[in-house]
Parts: C-alpha cells; sequence; structure tokens
C-alpha cells in the first residue's frame, strides 16, 4: 500500500505521530497538539488529538515541521522534526520524558508536577491503593515535621459546612460528638531513606473495610445517604488541611475501583515564613478522566473540551450511573465552554443531579445551566435558587470549581434581594458559609482541599526587582 | 475622566479602560506595618501607558475596530502622557471616585451593542484569598477601621460584567494576588464591586469574557524599578507576535493564545536573564476568539549569540531578512535579543580580527519565540 498522496500539487507524506516517554500506566486520554510547517506557519494540523496508547496518522507534504504537546499541567512541549518523499511510513515522536521521577509521570502529565520548580519530596513510588480496603496511600513530608493526620467520614449532610469551629486550630474536637468517626492515621511503613510515609486505615486491627466494592458502589447508586470521606493532615510549618476524597471511583469502561492518590507537593515558588509550602494534592489514576481533570485544574477548559470530543471520554461520562463523579467533570467542561445548550445535555445534567443526591456538584451543574440559558423563566429562576441552597445543604462540593460557582450563584440571589430590599435570610446565610469556605480552599487543585490555617507571611523579598 | 481615544463607531467596536497605581496616598514612606510592608510603585503607571499605546498603535481588529480608550494613572513622578508627538495629556488619578465614574462610562459604551468588546486593563497591588482577588486603587486605606475602600472586589465585579450587554470582554490583571492579614480579618466585603451582580436579561446570549492575571493565586507580580512590569512586558511581546498564529495566509492572535504567548516569551526570557524571579501566569474563563490581526507579519522575539558564548564579545552579529539588515551596534558578551518579524531569515556572525571563522544560517522566525545559536569554530 502506498503511504504518500497528493493533494493538489503537494504530495502528502504518511506520518506516525506518537507520544514518547516513561509511564508505565498511561491515562487511556491522551492530549491536544498542533503541528507547523516552519516555512509556512499557517499550513499544518491543530488540535490534533494524540492519545497515550496509540499512534495517530497524519499526512504532511515534505517540510520542516514543529510539534507543540499541550500538557494539562499548562506545560508545552516543543520539537522540530522533518518529513521526506517517502513511500513509507514514517514516525514522530513527541519525548514527554524528563519528568523528575519516572513514576511521578502520571502527576505531571495531569498537572500536579511540573518538570521545573517544584520541590520534591519522593524518591520512591507511591504504592498502590487499594480501594476495596480503603487503603489510602498518603505520602507525606519528612517525619520530623509530621504531627497529625487522621482519615475522617461523614454520612449524609456534612455538617462541617456549618462547624464554626472550620478556622480554629483543632476544628475537629467536636465532630465526635456529633457523631463523626475519626480514625487516626498511624503510618504503617516508614522508610527512612526517602521519608515517605504509607498510611493504611485501620478501625483497631483491622483495615477499614466496606465489604465488597460493588456492594458500596450499589449502595451510592441507589441514593442513600453515601458517606464523604476526608483525609486531614498537620505538621510543623504545614498548615492544617484537608481534602474531600473522591471515593469510591470506579473506571466506567472496566467497573474497576481505581487508586486515589494523595500527596503532598512543595508550592514551586516560596519559601513563606512559617509555611513549608507543602500542599495535599489528589490524583485519581483513572486513565480517562486523569488528563480532563489535569485540564480542568489548570483552567485550560478549551483543550478538556476538545479531548472530551475526540476521544472516547465523551461518550464514557454519559455513564453517570457508574461513576457519577466523573460524569460531574464533563458537566463542567460542558458548562464552561457553553456547550450545555442542546436538550440532551441539560436533561442529563438534570438526571445527575437527581440521582445522586450526596453529590453537591450535580446540583450546582444542575442551577447554573438554569443560569445560562437563554431567556430564562421566573420559575427557572427560583429553580436555580433552590438547587444551589440544596447543594449547600449537601456539603462541601467534590471539585474545587463546585465551590466557585456555588459562591458565584449564591451572590447573585443575594445581591438581587438585597437591590429589591427584600433580604433572603436562608441564601444569606448559605453564603456567608460558602463565602469563608472558599476563602480556604486551594484554588489550584481540582478536588477540593481547604487550608484550615493562614498560609503564612511572604518571606522578605522586595516586589521590585 | 481622560479619554485618549474617542470615536464615533456604527456597529460594533473595541472599549478599553486601563489603570495603573503606582502612588497610593496613605501609604507613609515606610508603608504601612499592617497592610504587609505595601510599597509605594514605580511600574504600574509605565505598564499602564505602554498598554495604551500598544492599543493606540498596533490594535487592528476591523471587525470591532477600536473606538474608545482611557487611561488612569497614579504616578508619583507625573501624570502627563505623550500620546503622539504633538499631543500630550494629563492622566486622571486612579482614585475610587475617578476609577468608578469611568468603569460606568465605559460599561455603559458597551451597553450600545451585544458585539461590542470591552478591554479591562489594571495594574497596582492587588491582593488574593481563595477566589476573592482585591484591586487597590490610589486612596486605599484611607480608613484603618474600613481598610478596603477604595479597593475593587473583582470577582464580583467580573460577575457583574455579565449584565452589560457587550458578550466579549477580556480581562487583564498586573498586580500581586498575596494573601494579607486584612483579609484574613474582613468579613465577606473585599471591596466595591462596581457593578453588582444578579440574574440578567440572558437573551443577550454567552458571555466570552477571559481573565489573565499575571501571577498564580498566593504570590507576587514583579517589575524592574522605573520601567514596565514583567508581565506587562511579556504581554506586549504576546500581543506584538509571540502570541500569534496564522490561519491561510493571515496573521492573528487568538485569546487562548495570548497566554500561551505570554508564558513562552516569559520562560525564554528567563534563559536570557536568570536574574529575573519566576512568574507564573494564569488565566480564568478562558475562551477562543479573535483578538487582534496583523496587518504586518508579527514580530517575534529572537535571541541571537554564538556558541560558545565567549565568541560573542568579538562578533559582528547581524540578521537580513526581506525588509530589514541589521547589525548589532556594539560587541558584547551577552547574547543578542531582537524583534524580527516572521518569515526567512538569514543570521550571520562574522569577525574582523579573524579570531573565530565566519558562520551563517538560515531560519524561519515563527512564534513564540526563537533562539539561534550560531556554532562558531576557532580559525
Amino acid at each position: 500500500m502506498s503511504h504518500s498522496r497528493t493533494r493538489g500539487e503537494a504530495k502528502l507524506n504518511s506520518i506516525n505521530v506518537r507520544l514518547g516517554g516513561f509511564l508505565e500506566d498511561t491515562p487511556e486520554v491522551g492530549i491536544l497538539c498542533n503541528i507547523y510547517n516552519r516555512k509556512d506557519f499557517g499550513k499544518g494540523l491543530r488540535n490534533l488529538y494524540v492519545p497515550f496508547r496509540d499512534d495517530v496518522q497524519v499526512d504532511l507534504a515534505k517540510g520542516h515541521y514543529t510539534i507543540e504537546a499541550q500538557l494539562p499541567s499548562g506545560e508545552v512541549v516543543r520539537q522540530n522534526f522533518e518529513v521526506t518523499d517517502s513511500t513509507r511510513p514514517q514516525n514522530v515522536e513527541i519525548r514527554l520524558e524528563d519528568s523528575p521521577h519516572e513514576w511521578l509521570g502520571w502527576q505531571q502529565i495531569v498537572g500536579n508536577v511540573e518538570r521545573e520548580g517544584y520541590q520534591l519530596l519522593l524518591d520512591k513510588p507511591v504504592s498502590e491503593v487499594k480501594t476495596d480496603q480503603l487503603s489510602i496511600s498518603a505520602t507525606y513530608p519528612p517525619r520530623s515535621r509530621f504531627q497529625r493526620g487522621f482519615f475522617f467520614q461523614i454520612p449524609g449532610m456534612n455538617k462541617l459546612v456549618h462547624d464554626r469551629q472550620l478556622e480554629q486550630q483543632e476544628p475537629f474536637k467536636n465532630l465526635e460528638r456529633i457523631g463523626v468517626e475519626i480514625i487516626p492515621l498511624k503510618p504503617d511503613e516508614f522508610d527512612d531513606a526517602s521519608e515517605v510515609y504509607f498510611f493504611n486505615i485501620r478501625r483497631g486491627n483491622r483495615h477499614l473495610d466496606y465489604g465488597r466494592f460493588m456492594d458500596m458502589l450499589s449502595q451510592y447508586q441507589n441514593n442513600t445517604d453515601a458517606i464523604r470521606n476526608y483525609l486531614f493532615f498537620r505538621g510543623e510549618g504545614i498548615p492544617a488541611q484537608y481534602c474531600a476524597l473522591p471515593i469510591p471511583w470506579i473506571n466506567p469502561l472496566t467497573e474497576e475501583p481505581v487508586g486515589v492518590e494523595v500527596q503532598f507537593y512543595n508550592n514551586p515558588i516560596g519559601p513563606k515564613v512559617g509555611d513549608t509550602g507543602h500542599r495535599i494534592s489528589v490524583v485519581v489514576r483513572d486513565s480517562y478522566v486523569g488528563t480532563l481533570l489535569g485540564y480542568l485544574g489548570t483552567g485550560n477548559i478549551l483543550s478538556a473540551a476538545e479531548v472530551m470530543k475526540q476521544s472516547r471520554a465523551e461518550s464514557i461520562l454519559y455513564s453517570k450511573r457508574i461513576n457519577p463523579l466523573a460524569a460531574v467533570v464533563g458537566g463542567y467542561i460542558l458548562l464552561a465552554t457553553q456547550e450545555i445548550k442542546n436538550q440532551v445535555w441539560l436533561d442529563w445534567i438534570k438526571n445527575l443531579n437527581e440521582w445522586f443526591p450526596w453529590i453537591p456538584d450535580g446540583a450546582i451543574l444542575y442551577a447554573w445551566t438554569l443560569l445560562k440559558k437563554k431567556d430564562i423563566s421566573a420559575k427557572e429562576k427560583r429553580e436555580a435558587k433552590k438547587n444551589l441552597l440544596m447543594a449547600y445543604k449537601r456539603g462541601i462540593p467534590f471539585y474545587t470549581k463546585g465551590v466557585k460557582l456555588l459562591l458565584d450563584g449564591l451572590r447573585i440571589f443575594d445581591n438581587e434581594a438585597k437591590a429589591l430590599k427584600e433580604p433572603d435570610k436562608v441564601v444569606e446565610t448559605a453564603l456567608k458559609m460558602i463565602w469563608r469556605l472558599s476563602t480556604l480552599i486551594n484554588v489550584r487543585q481540582p478536588f477540593t482541599t481547604v487550608l484550615l490555617e493562614s498560609e503564612g507571611k511572604k518571606a522578605n523579598v522586595r516586589r521590585n526587582v | 475622566m481622560t479619554l485618549i481615544f474617542n470615536r464615533n463607531i456604527q456597529g460594533p467596536a473595541t472599549y478599553a479602560i486601563i489603570i495603573g497605581v503606582g502612588e497610593y496616598s496613605n501609604l507613609g514612606e515606610e508603608g504601612f506595618e499592617e497592610y504587609d510592608d505595601m510599597e509605594q510603585l514605580t511600574s504600574p503607571p509605565l505598564s499602564a501607558r505602554e498598554f495604551t499605546r500598544w492599543f493606540l498603535e498596533e490594535y487592528h481588529y476591523p471587525d470591532k475596530p477600536l473606538a474608545y480608550v482611557e487611561t488612569l494613572v497614579s504616578d508619583a513622578k507625573t501624570q502627563n502622557f505623550k500620546v503622539s508627538s504633538r499631543k500630550t495629556v494629563s492622566l486622571k488619578k486612579a482614585n475610587k471616585k475617578n476609577v468608578k465614574k469611568s468603569i460606568l462610562n465605559w460599561v455603559k459604551r458597551g451597553e450600545s451593542n451585544k458585539d461590542n468588546r470591552l478591554i479591562f486593563f489594571f495594574c497596582g497591588h492587588g491582593m488574593t484569598k481563595g477566589y476573592e482577588t482585591v484591586l487597590l486603587l490610589e486612596d486605599f486605606g484611607v480608613s484603618s477601621y474600613a481598610p478596603l475602600d477604595n479597593a475593587i472586589d473583582f470577582g464580583r465585579f467580573h460577575l457583574g460584567m455579565d449584565k452589560c450587554k457587550a458578550r466579549e470582554q477580556c480581562y487583564f490583571i498586573d498586580a500581586c494576588r498575596t494573601v494579607p492579614n486584612i483579609l484574613l480579618t474582613t468579613y465577606n466585603y473585599v471591596g466595591d464591586p462596581i457593578i453588582s451582580p444578579s440574574t440578567y436579561d440572558s437573551s443577550f446570549g454567552s458571555r466570552y469574557a477571559p481573565i489573565y492575571y499575571s501571577t498564580l493565586r498566593g504570590e507576587s507580580a514583579y517589575a524592574r524599578e522605573d520601567q514596565p512590569s514583567i508581565f506587562t512586558s511579556a504581554l506586549i511581546k504576546s500581543l506584538n507576535g509571540a502570541g500569534s498564529e496564522k490561519k491561510g495566509k493571515k496573521w492573528e492572535l487568538l485569546t487562548d493564545r495570548v497566554n500561551f504567548g505570554i508564558t513562552r516569551y516569559l520562560k525564554w526570557n528567563r534563559e536570557l536573564d536568570n536574574s529575573l524571579p519566576q512568574q507564573s501566569v494564569a488565566t480564568d474563563n478562558l475562551s477562543s476568539f479573535v483578538f487582534h490581526s496583523y496587518k504586518n507579519n508579527p514580530q517575534i522575539p529572537v535571541l541571537i549569540g554564538c556558541r560558545p558564548k565567549s565568541a560573542n564579545s568579538k562578533a559582528d552579529l547581524s540578521y537580513k531578512n526581506d525588509s530589514d539588515d541589521v547589525q548589532r551596534s556594539i560587541k558584547q558578551s551577552e547574547d543578542w535579543g531582537v524583534d524580527i518579524q516572521t518569515g526567512k531569515c538569514e543570521f550571520r556572525a562574522e569577525f574582523p580580527n579573524n579570531d573565530y571563522r565566519n558562520k551563517e544560517s538560515v531560519e524561519y522566525v515563527n512564534p513564540p519565540c526563537l533562539t539561534v545559536e550560531l556554532e562558531v569554530k576557532l580559525n
């Protein structure tokens, strides 16, 4: 078979484009690339979707090109290559290696770790997560800094949002009084060389075990009051912080649980006085949604939408019954790219909200699909407000994006009520709590992580260089 | 108000408001301790003037031509702005009263057509806590009982601007985004939103309103004394060509490439001068539409130098393309940074004293930036 064709005057050559380097378990869903002809920059290909695990074949005329790969982290990798006239396919491999640690490649792809700038804490890989036993591996800063960590669960409504002690150093003193179970994290293993902790969640001598994982899945899908899970850490020079754990997280194709990693990364631009810059980072090793989460986390919504469209991710996100938390990611992308206009998507979001009452983000998405509707009716406005308040009652949103949208939505209704001189106390109360929460979250993370203490004063650096 | 440019245009047009606050009237010489060592600044008024000049001299988008530019600065040295060789204007101070009035006028102009484009640029002190971003105006801090009076609650302002009919809005925020103690003690009030958010007449259609921040949340933005800020300089480079794209035969700048150009230029520039602090820009609400189309070929930042670098001080470096034939005026040890238009270009290193063999290289100059390394050999 000939691998060259002609289009008009130019002979086209078959090129196999692939991503090279690193990972033992690469994401299924790839990234976007642009190809530019260096002699005529307007020629080439834009928004080419290149999966991690496969080649993509394109046709290019003879010439010198630059390929530019846009990682979800915001990094751009550029590489030059030459195409010659040939009857045989030519290969172009974009090397995405140079990850500071090979096993951190996934984190690098999805944006939690950059190749430069981050001080890395770890020399060894994080162990695999066994979600059927809720053994969550959490790496942590050096032993000398560790003070306290625990895992806790709250059934049903998240009372933390209402807890007035949210900003105090030990906000969880009262949790046990209101029935929240706190399980201290005692590191099972500590590796002196790399100073990595591995935690397993235990109640007594037994691993915390929900029983068969599919039973838990069934419970979540059947709209019962699902349990929300959190991790809390504090250390010397490390502000107290906690994160909402996105579990259970299930691969929608295989219906198998997917590992959730909790790591600490060091702020790339620092230091600050009284704050080492260590922050929680949550990553799900979902081969379909991982990349989308990365793009979402760095604000690159457009690329997320393009990848979603071109890869299998879009159809997978439809399967909300399997993994509603992943479906929410799709919803945020659609909302941000204003694609959420046709009735199919509107109904999809409505179902996501109604079928999973334990997910605040579903109610937030639904409220905003209404707010963004053309010619919104008075009835739809009331419905939007109702759903924002419902989201507030459901607890802390799983996603940072959800916190922002909830804050914005409540602000709109609060302002309107005040402008009409008809203050809405319910909205006002909700807004106060969500505003407080929004000032504490780490906006650089896609999953909601909350800093409970001051971020510390900037080290003495003049702003004018 | 200080209208730098005002033209009556029928149909969609572009309206810009540009603010640069360097002099803060309530900060003493030693700064206010409670304001976390904030100091007077020299670069924001210069940054605002640079950005204004770019709009007056370079901005080109025929579908929405420039109709209005208003610039306000607070500058300890001078309020003057030389618009052209024959015209100098005195700019209004960027205090709360003036800025609020100007913003309301700007919004009113935007209301004339839903296809209008609004541009907002701010350079000065800023603060961030979580999702809150506060922009400090000249008379910020007039009272310690109400420390955030005379500041703009940018989050609410951006949200409120969805009420304005103009559906394309671009926001450039060149300010520190550090977390001062003030924001930890205020309660649900972080300044005046100017335009309060509320539900709006959604028959306007979707709004496209990207925000470009000069730095990540919690971090500082930097500048050299008496020069435009690092971000504004990089922004101008991106607008001039580093972020450009070619569609067919036309060069354009899309809004989702503006940040790409800034980021690549900052990184490239830091390789040139590693005394520059690391600064990572951020965007929010990114969308894609044509921001600017180039009348001539875009200008691309290019770095030309010999390798080994020690040969630089002995070399006559030059470049030649269809429109220019330029030689570096002095020999020096650093690489030579220039802006060159896109296209084929010949680069030369010549050694009049024959220390090294002359070297030539032909390259295609394309966005975002280009480094030309001429490998030279000793004679």
